[in-house]
């Protein structure tokens, strides 16, 4: 079921109306209505794929028990190794099985050995199995470290594995956070609900108004990048750059704000990564929940920056390239994450990477200004490269398009073939950032603004611009981040 | 729970209002002429309405109607007489052409190409099939008498789908009182338009079948012979019904996507066609609404249109002084 259907938009206010009618202080029955509605959610795909999470779910509960109930050492890491390998391995066996044997038979071609009946799987990616396998991983890491006590409410903690607005395209969310909010009885805050029927409203408006109008462009230029002028592919990195930030902010959103009106915070996964004045603070701006899932669960093991400069580099590689194979199977997301450790490691050598941790303020002073846009200016001008890897279909696509990109200049307005407007995604790509800037400092409050008129403006023109730039071809079309 | 309740649906309230008031004001509505069942039982427009017809969700075609006295879409009144060369066209929304402006239509190219010498009337109405074409033909037959040359525009996979007349059951539809309030509340429409009310109209429907446990029905694997067959069959018992005039009355065709049997069937009978699509294909400019589904003539694919029908018009008609046309 997608956030952007009319199935969803029937089936989450009957959650709601139960949730809040006969849950009200009985936290088992809100349990069992969320984990129900979240198999109902989940099994709407394909129900087949339930299966992993219920063992998924059984694996991890009994393990992290097991952990937290052995004092021996060996015993809790051979416990904590099952976990490991049963997740990895389900993530490796549903989403690299192909991707690995055929760039093993790939290399044997390169030396000439050519290897002809290879077996692969070719079977469905089951959706958000990136995010639960590392969400349901993250409990038993915890425990093993003693951050956290294991449940013993299986109920909770398969609502957790399984919980709906956030299960198949994130934040990442850490046991920490999200089962205590579980087990305990959640209670009906009008100012919540209201918070998070707006932000359910703002992404809502960046999938529909923003990702899906921008696809239509990206679609015909990354498929047919050969024809068009250079100008042109530099159009389709820029529409790129939006229609990814507003399809997967956008249903961050839409998670974040679906479960503020069920009573439950997540975490940010989005904070305005387009503002972002260095390689570094995009990092910690866009993807956050994945990106501090890597730094606390492999960076940080691994040692972090507080070793050898050498072993420091080698992290840093290690997370970044890491961070781009969970992507995708395939090599573009690899050269995406090798591209990002690259423009990361001068910061790290410099020892800048932490600089810039306080919020943009452009217009605090002309020589503010006058930085800061320039850094920011460049830091987007870096990133749009970089989703040339992410969004082409080969590496050898993404390699060609970037050649003509730069070496082959040439100019000439883009027509797409349906003949929609090019100024109208002008002003309104220029309406969202300008409305983004507006509300930078708190990513969770989109329509904060202090005279009720203005909020009210604000929501209409937000649903006026959905209803203008909603495309009826692109209705229900998932979000990009699915497939990961 | 109850304070949220109330307070969504008057913003709700408002919000809607105020829509209703930004697509009034930048016209982003999507009009139609008002229907109607004329005396004959042919459906058609109510005569004299004026307006203006939206395609897309930003106004990415904005063209103006005007519905003559016998309610069709035309800038001029059809007033056949004896000593004027008078040319029908006779189609659906492609002769119609909401999608135009009423003032550049075919009609009035073919009338500019042929210097002023002939008046064109267009009898076309949305999605009009053979069967609604012929039966008008019939009950305008005094006016046909007069009209020199009567161009039939046909496509061959979707208008021969029935073998007689039966009176369209829109005009009951649209006076409805669903229907005047979608006319007249413009968001209604509007969402009508951009296609968000389909899926919430078709869901009571498909939630029935989910229930019944009825699946989508399959789409058969047809055998075209049998098709064609069937459409000849069609297309035979509606002129053994309603006779056409032979010398003056032209299909006229898109070649490339019309059976064989019907240009057999034509030359078994001695009926003419003219045949569209090979000029449209060769124009080097592009001959289709861009942002119109249906995709409808723009005004390049209306100029072939008219040249195509122009030069027959010389062809087969003695017109004097307007032999410099060339073959489109």
């Amino acid at each position: 079921m997608l956030f952007n259907s009319l199935e969803f938009f029937i089936f989450f206010p009957i959650v709601i109306f139960l949730y809040w009618l006969f849950g009200r202080d009985k936290s088992k029955v809100q349990n069992t209505i969320l984990f129900i509605a979240s198999y109902i959610f989940y099994g709407w795909w394909d129900y087949r794929f339930l299966s992993l999470i219920i063992l998924s779910t059984l694996v991890d509960f009994y393990v992290g028990k097991a952990i937290h109930n052995t004092d021996d050492d060996r015993k809790r890491k051979n416990l904590l190794w099952v976990s490991i390998l049963f997740n990895i391995g389900l993530l490796g066996f549903f989403k690299y099985f192909d991707f690995f044997v055929e760039s093993f038979v790939g290399s044997f071609s390169f030396f000439g050995a050519d290897i002809v009946n290879v077996w692969t799987l070719n079977i469905i990616l089951p959706v958000g199995i990136s995010f639960y396998t590392f969400q349901t991983l993250s409990y038993t890491l915890d425990i093993h470290k003693g951050k956290l006590k294991p449940t013993n409410d299986l109920l909770a903690f398969g609502t957790y594995v399984a919980f709906f607005p956030q299960l198949v395209a994130g934040p990442i969310e850490r046991a920490s956070n999200l089962l205590p909010q579980l087990e305990a009885i959640k209670k009906f805050k009008y100012q919540q609900v209201v918070q998070g029927m707006k932000l359910v409203l703002w992404g809502l408006f960046k999938k529909v108004a923003i990702a899906d109008s921008l696809a239509i462009m990206v679609d015909d230029i990354f498929t047919n990048y050969e024809v068009y002028p250079s100008s042109t592919l530099v159009l389709g990195t820029v529409f790129f750059a939006f229609q990814i930030y507003g399809d997967f902010s956008g249903y961050s959103d839409i998670a974040i704000g679906t479960s503020k009106m069920l009573g439950i915070e997540l975490m940010s996964n989005f904070k305005f990564p387009y503002f972002s004045r260095s390689i570094a603070e995009f990092w910690r701006r866009w993807h956050i929940s994945l990106s501090t899932w890597f730094r606390d669960y492999l960076y940080i093991p691994l040692g972090g920056s507080r070793v050898k400069r050498s072993k420091a580099v080698r992290n840093i590689f290690a997370i970044f390239l890491v961070s781009g194979l969970w992507h995708g199977a395939n090599w573009t997301f690899v050269v995406w994450g090798l591209y990002h450790a690259l423009l990361f490691l001068p910061l790290f050598y410099l020892n800048v990477n932490r600089n810039h941790l306080e919020n943009i303020n452009l217009f605090a002073s002309p020589k503010n200004f006058l930085n800061d846009s320039v850094k920011i200016v460049i830091t987007f001008l870096l990133v749009i490269i970089g989703w040339v890897f992410f969004r082409s279909e080969t590496l050898s696509d993404s390699l060609l398009y970037l050649q003509k990109m730069f070496f082959e200049f040439s100019g000439g307005a883009y027509e797409h073939p349906l003949g929609y407007r090019m100024i109208d995604y002008f002003f309104l790509l220029l309406f969202f950032i300008c409305y983004e800037y507006r509300i930078r400092k708190d990513e969770r409050r989109p329509f904060n603004f202090k005279w009720k008129s203005v909020r009210f403006a604000a929501y209409t023109l937000v649903v006026f611009l959905l209803l203008l730039f909603y495309d009826d071809s692109m209705n229900n079309r998932s979000f990009i981040y699915f497939q990961f | 729970m109850r304070k949220l309740l109330v307070k969504v649906l008057v913003y709700g309230l408002m919000m809607a209002l105020v829509l209703e008031v930004l697509i009034r004001i930048f016209h982003l509505y999507f009009e139609y002429p008002i229907v109607t069942l004329n005396k004959n039982e042919v459906v058609n427009y109510e005569p004299g309405q004026s307006g203006s017809f939206v395609i897309g969700n930003r106004r990415m075609n904005f063209t103006e109607y005007n519905i003559n006295n016998t309610g069709f879409n035309s800038f001029r009144e059809f007033l056949p007489t004896s000593q004027d060369f008078e040319v029908a066209l006779v189609g659906d929304s492609f002769i119609e052409g909401l999608h135009q402006d009423y003032y550049n239509s075919i009609g009035k190219k073919i009338e500019r190409n042929l210097e002023e010498k002939v008046q064109v009337y267009e009898y076309g109405f949305s999605g009009n099939d053979l069967a609604d074409q012929l039966y008008l033909i019939d009950q305008l037959e005094k006016e046909m008498e007069l009209i020199d040359a009567i161009y039939l525009y046909l496509k061959f996979d979707e208008d021969l789908a029935r073998d007689r007349y039966e009176v369209n059951t829109r005009a009951n539809l649209e006076n409805s009182i669903a229907f005047k309030i979608k006319r007249e509340v413009k968001l209604l429409s509007y969402l009508k338009g951009i296609g968000l009310i389909a899926p919430i109209a078709e869901l009571p429907g498909n939630l029935k079948s989910f229930i019944k446990g009825q699946k989508p029905e399959q789409t058969k694997s047809v055998d075209s012979g049998v098709v064609d067959k069937k459409y000849i069959s069609n297309l035979d018992k509606l002129l053994e019904c309603y006779p056409i005039d032979k010398g003056k009355t032209v299909f006229l065709i898109d070649k490339s996507i019309t059976s064989e049997s019907f240009f057999s069937y034509c030359k078994a009978h001695g009926y003419r066609y003219v045949d569209f699509g090979v000029p449209l294909q060769k124009s080097e400019e592009n001959t289709v609404l861009k942002y119109d589904p249906i995709k409808h003539w723009n005004n390049q694919g209306r100029e072939v249109l008219a040249r195509v029908i122009s030069y027959d018009i010389l062809k087969y008609h003695r017109i004097s002084s307007l032999d410099k046309q060339d073959k489109p």
